[in-house]
């Protein structure tokens, strides 16, 4: 895990750098009263970037060769064979869930809003959290009517959804 | 003053912003009672409700959440050694052991008493800076305001991210950056919107609230999937009202607590987490007798309570008068003020005093509120913790989507709804904090509206006016001094953590969301 933060840290840091750097870069096609502003925080945070980044390299420099363990800042490196298995399981459980919700915004787009939540919620009640078939069957129902009677109330906008509007699924009239 | 007050109170009054009020109150106590959900997220949720609301009625609901938030996390912190946010963390450590005790309801009813009493001297606190504050704060012009929004975020991403103050800081200015996407303020030009028409408008505030806060949330929550406590709901009743006498038995404890956490709590970045260890850390150095501190000591429980619900009183301060949020939470609220067309920050001050009264007196309130709800049903909440993340998240997920859908009522919203979340996710894994990206984000609009108006009055002639040079030359001052204290064995430790290595903590066992750090809220 801690390893796992180390990665993350130094993909932060080089992610903000080159993005920061392009948004810089980019900055200087604006008029100037529009480029003051991103130019002033685009090279704040590209700097600050950069010092981090060689701290950080520095610390992990220095926690080398270290038998007890290479706490220099927030750096560790454990060995190989035992940091991998929790790292692994916490980006596999980040890949399993955000697909989750990455499928329920497909379904919204698709289905329109009540279609996408019964579907959805069903699916996920049942086999993310493997609650029973009845369980999953009542959530799904009680949500997807909660949702439609609070959607009502608050005069929320709501998809139709593409296929259903194009008439590929059912008909729109039938929701 | 006082007719003002009245007036505000009237306003709060009605049938409609009550209701709203008392929704917030409701949904702010549910987000306090699930580890994981801060009050930032439960007010993210709560941020689509507020298109067409009156702005009293909008502000009721938004400040209901927020004062409630540290009355209700303080059941799972009691039962279960699980703090329900950041700021009720130090309460776990005399807490628990008075849970497991068989004094629960004891420590419980000490907790709701200093929480609502701290958190109506909060409430006092915002009314009476009103009439120092005017005057001072409508005189500062546009370089000066421009300085003080970047030494806000300084001091955010600095205390935010203690262990390395300056990855805090660029998290800040990379959320600056972000807010300049789409149409640019003082021209007719797109900026980094790449030929799409939905960036051409900007990101939504929303979506980048929910997608920051929330989905990061729910992915630890239903990674864990285990519910926060189980049948830890027995001798919840019994003692509530021993625990209530003593807090007026400890009155001065209280009273100093609060004044403590409302001062902390103005500071930006210092709100929180922050304020409460720094007041334990006070409350056991105040003590002849320290024996019993981390053993179930009941004054351990009460400062840290009245600390930490004043603070919201503090933290509005600086977020009202002068449009610098102090934490992730009053960062959504100012985004809630906006989209209600409210502006935060002097023009408030200047315009629309009565709704800053309005704000005070809903804290006021919805404390009451809060812990007179928290009294009767004390059972009844505890059962909510026992509901397993499995079943709550798709509802919450839902919910959440359809929030962010209202945004700009396109694809996109989703879209960026799970590119921020992910950021986020990845943000809290790496132990860097969220906080300063939001309020960089919230600040950024305002920042470049007082950078443009001095350029324009002034060209570089005021980067020499003496305000401008005390606030540089204390935003450096500050970066060196968090450098140099890490370096030294961490501001942590010398402010944050004043409270912790006196005590002899009780281990907590571990808790659902490992992953998720403490961060200013």
């Amino acid at each position: 895990m801690k390893t796992l933060e180390r990665r993350f840290d130094y993909g932060i840091s080089l992610f903000i750098l080159a993005v920061s750097v392009f948004a810089a870069v980019k900055s200087l096609e604006f008029q100037p009263v529009s480029q003051w502003f991103p130019l002033f925080v685009s090279v704040s945070a590209a700097a600050i970037s950069i010092v981090v980044i060689v701290f950080d390299v520095l610390a992990d420099v220095r926690s080398k060769g270290r038998p007890d363990a290479v706490e220099a800042g927030d750096a560790e490196i454990p060995s190989e064979d035992t940091e991998d298995t929790p790292a692994r399981d916490v980006l596999a459980g980040f890949a399993k869930y955000i697909m989750w919700f990455a499928g329920f915004a497909v379904l919204f787009i698709l289905l329109g809003m009540p279609m996408a939540v019964l579907v959805w919620v069903f699916g996920f009640i049942r086999f993310a959290a493997h609650e029973s078939w009845l369980r999953a069957a009542i959530s799904a129902a009680s949500i997807t009517v909660a949702l439609i009677l609070l959607a009502a109330f608050l005069a929320l906008a709501l998809p139709h959804g593409l296929l259903i509007d194009s008439g590929v699924v059912i008909p729109r009239w039938r929701l | 003053m006082t007719h003002a007050a009245l007036d505000a109170l009237t306003q709060l009054i009605k049938p409609e912003t009550l209701m709203w009020l008392g929704f917030g109150v409701l949904v702010g106590m549910i987000t306090g009672l699930l580890p994981g959900l801060s009050g930032a997220a439960g007010l993210a949720l709560l941020l689509p409700l507020v298109y067409g609301l009156e702005p009293a009625a909008a502000l009721a609901m938004m400040v209901g959440l927020l004062a409630v938030n540290n009355t209700t996390d303080t059941f799972p912190s009691v039962l279960i050694g699980v703090p329900g946010s950041s700021g009720s963390a130090s309460t776990i450590l005399d807490g628990y052991p008075l849970a497991k005790k068989g004094q629960a309801g004891r420590a419980l009813g000490a907790s709701f008493t200093a929480s609502m009493i701290g958190g109506l001297i909060g409430a006092f606190a915002l009314f009476a800076v009103l009439p120092i504050a005017r005057p001072l704060i409508v005189g500062i012009g546009s370089p000066e305001l421009f300085m003080l929004t970047l030494f806000g975020l300084s001091m955010v991403g600095i205390l935010s991210r203690r262990k390395s103050p300056l990855k805090g800081l660029i998290v800040g200015l990379f959320g600056m950056m972000f807010s300049t996407i789409g149409n640019a303020p003082a021209a007719s030009e797109y900026r980094y919107s790449f030929d799409s028409l939905y960036l051409a408008q900007g990101l939504p505030l929303v979506v980048v609230i929910l997608g920051l806060f929330a989905i990061p949330e729910l992915i630890e929550l239903i990674r864990s999937n285990t519910s926060v406590a189980g049948g830890g709901t027995t001798l919840l009743t019994s003692g509530r009202w021993q625990g209530a006498k003593e807090v007026l038995h400890h009155k001065w404890l209280v009273v100093r607590s609060s004044i403590f956490g409302v001062v902390l709590g103005a500071i930006p970045g210092l709100g929180g987490s922050a304020s409460t260890w720094i007041i334990y850390g006070l409350t056991t150095q105040s003590y002849k007798d320290k024996s019993q501190f981390g053993r179930g000591d009941i004054r351990g429980v009460i400062g840290p309570e009245a600390a930490n619900n004043s603070d919201n009183g503090g933290s509005l301060m600086p977020a009202l008068l002068l449009g610098i949020p102090s934490g992730a939470g009053t960062a959504v609220l100012l985004g809630g003020l906006i989209l209600v067309g409210v502006t935060p920050g002097p023009i408030l001050l200047d315009r629309q005093p009565d709704l800053i009264l309005v704000i005070a007196w809903s804290l006021a309130l919805a404390n009451v509120l809060g812990t007179a709800i928290c009294f009767l049903l004390t059972k009844q909440i505890a059962k909510i913790t026992a509901i397993r993340p499995g079943r709550l998240v798709p509802f919450l997920f839902v919910a959440i989507a359809i929030s962010a859908y209202q945004a700009s009522q396109k694809p996109g919203d989703l879209i960026v709804l799970l590119a921020v979340g992910a950021f986020g996710w990845v943000l809290t894994i790496a132990d860097w904090p969220r906080a300063p990206f939001l309020i960089g984000f919230v600040l950024g609009p305002a920042t470049e509206g007082y950078l443009w108006i001095s350029m324009s009055r002034y060209h570089f002639d005021w980067l020499l006016r003496p305000g401008v040079i005390a606030l540089g030359v204390l935003i450096v001052g500050v970066i060196v001094l968090a450098i140099r204290s890490r370096r030294s064995g961490g501001l942590g430790s010398k402010w944050i953590g004043a409270g912790r290595p006196t005590v002899h903590p009780q281990p907590p066992p571990p808790s659902p969301a490992p992953s998720l750090r403490s961060e200013v809220e």
